[in-house]
């Protein structure tokens, strides 16, 4: 289960600590995020391999970032489920 | 949204039966390609002896021993029986519905190998994947009575709830730049034996390049002092799963996707959430301050007039 906690967030600036989830979850949404244009900054980092609490932290220039955030996920979503009917369609 | 960088993404399955799948993954990033292999070797879930009840033990193995041992065997588990895995950990289940009994009873006539199809259970979906693994071996009038309670788990937990191996390698792409080169061919045969073929006047040509894994060209292109090139790209790999048999393919493949989905539907749902507790926060507590701001200036006012 994921455990979010807020440390900042406004206009274009968001802050989280998430425990519960490493680099399964944030490696691919880091690499999409850095693809969208309107990311400024995002990057996230494990503290510690047994505590594994994951400080993320995002910087848009216009948009909101949790509008960028979930934008940024359902693209991520249909990539999978890209990846997913293909493989299945063929075993 | 269109991002910066796109693809059209393309999977192709070269090889598979009942344990192994291999398959090339074409136009998304190495994350999700890697996201993917953590979730098969981490989070798919599946059944391992997780409690044993030991009520007689008379061989020369210590009952943590042989539990441990139990622990190890893989056991068939159909996913469809059972509840969903974060059910299970959440407790939103009951735990029962999580596991399954077997039971181990046997008493040696003369020496003995207790095999791992000598653990009977109540349900016969579920039963060790290998009739033949030893467990223990017994003297004539040893006895071993036990209960082991097999338990829904992830190998992020403990390797005994590990469904199967998954790995990746870059998609080689070859490029043959002296096929005159015999010497090369020789050791490239060697290294790559059904990939490559010499023709008399061709000489050196690769016939099939997926034969043979991104490591192996390279180490053929290493001994080969420049007659071929092996290169890779960013974009394309080599996907393979291999299970230990506890989970047929489809179900393991579909179960890694539906976890790897959830995770991220749960960041957002989970990040909703927090927001909202976060801005309500924020704004009870900017009219908390408003509100003693205009109080401090009522008896500002009150004072001096």
């Amino acid at each position: 289960m994921l455990n979010i906690e807020i440390v900042r967030y406004d206009q274009n600036y968001l802050e989280i600590i998430v425990k519960g989830d490493t680099h399964t979850l944030f490696a691919p949404l880091l690499e999409y995020l850095l693809n969208h244009p309107d990311v400024e900054v995002a990057m996230y980092d494990v503290d510690h391999p047994l505590l594994q609490n994951v400080k993320f932290k995002l910087k848009t220039r216009t948009r909101d970032p949790v509008e960028v955030l979930k934008e940024v996920v359902q693209h991520i979503l249909k990539d999978v489920d890209s990846i997913r009917e293909q493989l299945l369609a063929q075993i | 949204m269109t991002l910066k960088q796109e693809r059209e993404i393309r999977v192709r399955v070269l090889e598979k039966s009942d344990n192994y799948l291999k398959f090339v993954i074409e136009g998304v990033l190495p994350q999700i390609v890697n996201a993917l292999r953590r979730v098969l070797i981490a989070d798919v879930p599946c059944l391992a002896v997780d409690e044993v009840v030991v009520l007689d033990n008379t061989s020369v193995m210590f009952d943590e021993v042989l539990a441990h041992r139990l622990a190890m065997i893989p056991i068939k588990t159909n996913l469809k029986k059972f509840p969903k895995i974060e059910e299970c950990e959440e407790g939103l289940v009951d735990p029962t519905q999580c596991s399954a009994r077997l039971v181990l009873q046997v008493e040696a006539r003369e020496p003995m190998v207790v095999y791992s199809r000598d653990l009977k259970s109540d349900d016969p979906d579920v039963e060790p994947v290998y009739p033949d693994i030893p467990i223990v071996k017994l003297g004539k009038g040893q006895r071993i009575v036990l209960e082991a309670i097999a338990k829904l788990g992830r190998a992020r937990e403990h390797v005994k709830w590990q469904a199967c191996l998954a790995a990746y390698y870059y998609y080689p792409k070859v490029e043959v730049l002296n096929p005159q080169d015999r010497r090369c061919y020789e050791i490239c045969r060697e290294i790559c034996p059904d990939a490559v073929e010499w023709r008399d006047e061709a000489g050196l040509t690769i016939t099939n390049v997926e034969a043979c894994t991104f490591n192996r060209w390279k180490t053929c292109e290493q001994s080969c002092n420049g007659a071929i090139r092996v290169d890779w790209d960013r974009w394309k790999y080599v996907f393979w799963i291999e299970s230990f048999g506890s989970i047929p393919m489809r179900d393991l493949v579909e179960e890694a996707f539906r976890i790897l989905r959830k995770k991220f539907e749960d960041l957002l749902e989970i990040l909703d959430i927090e927001i909202l507790k976060y801005t309500t926060m924020r704004s009870s507590e900017g009219s908390e301050s408003s509100q003693a701001l205009s109080e401090e200036t009522e008896t500002e006012m009150m004072e001096e007039g």
